[in-house]
């Protein structure tokens, strides 16, 4: 017979880390958590054994997270200037070379070895909060593209979102990730002294 | 010769604004015929939106390792701690439901 709070006890930090790893927020990973277990001992006769349990738990989870991303969620029509911030902000709108990047926003140079920073655990610290620090609008579809690999067709159809502001949604968050990285991590570290 | 190819491929370049559109798009979908040459014609010429794109790879790994990592043996964030489960533990014990 299966008991939640052999559950918490056996999966609750797996729980919890994924829950955090995308809602960002430790109060609100432990009330999915809670629910999570909750809604999973509501639906006990339906697990098979198919699976195994932490798989059959994190998959509820998951569902929770989504469900609670739609909630939250809402496609916000920006006001111009936030969309100029995101998206133009970058780029010459006046002068010669209109569309192009602006010299003191163009993108710097991250080194000339991209695998190691793969390997960089304090960078991948740095980027958690920055995708921590994106507004929920851009983080909830950042997320379950990117962490959770949602397929662009079944984000549209989860969010009610058309493909173009799919795409647009999607190009500010990693814009914004892009500039936070930038300026958190390597203009610190190009200043740091060695 | 390299001028005249620049100047001739200018021609269609709708410029770096419209080139990151493409570049976030393309880690999304195929591109159309006419988007792969804007886009490749433009990575030609231009270093920035080069690194742009390099960056944003470099961003989509980046979190899939995060992901890879608290999946691992040794995430490195910690997991619950006592307080909460305990909280939960009162909430969801089976046996204080009636």
């Amino acid at each position: 017979m299966p008991n939640p709070l052999e559950w918490l006890e056996n999966h609750g930090d797996v729980l919890y880390r994924t829950a955090l790893l995308r809602v960002g927020k430790p109060d609100l990973a432990e009330d999915l958590v809670q629910e999570t277990l909750l809604a999973a001992w509501q639906a006990r006769d339906s697990f098979a054994g198919k699976s195994s349990e932490s798989t059959w738990l994190v998959a509820i989870l998951k569902r929770k997270i989504i469900d609670h991303f739609r909630r939250n969620w809402r496609q916000v029509d920006l006001p111009d200037g936030m969309e100029t911030d995101d998206l133009v902000g970058d780029f010459k709108t006046t002068g010669e070379g209109v569309g192009h990047w602006k010299a003191e926003r163009a993108p710097a140079e991250w080194g000339r070895n991209p695998e190691a920073l793969l390997q960089n655990s304090q960078l991948k610290e740095v980027l958690g909060h920055c995708i921590d620090q994106l507004p929920e609008s851009l983080s909830a579809i950042f997320v379950v593209r990117e962490i959770d690999g949602m397929t662009t067709e079944e984000i549209c159809k989860e969010f009610s979102l058309s493909p173009s502001n799919l795409w647009v949604t999607l190009h500010r968050a990693r814009t914004r990730l892009r500039r936070c990285l930038e300026k958190n991590w390597f203009q610190q570290t190009a200043t740091a002294p060695r | 010769m390299r001028q005249l190819l620049h100047k001739l491929m200018a021609r269609f370049d709708k410029g770096c604004e419209s080139v990151s559109r493409i570049s976030s798009a393309s880690l999304d979908r195929p591109l159309s015929l006419k988007e792969r040459l804007e886009f490749y014609t433009h990575l030609f010429m231009c270093d920035f939106c080069r690194r742009y794109h390099r960056q944003l790879i470099a961003i989509q790994k980046l979190t899939s390792g995060i992901t890879h990592d608290e999946r691992g043996d040794q995430p490195t964030t910690p997991g619950l701690n006592e307080e909460a489960r305990e909280r939960i533990r009162r909430v969801i014990d089976p046996s204080a439901e009636h």
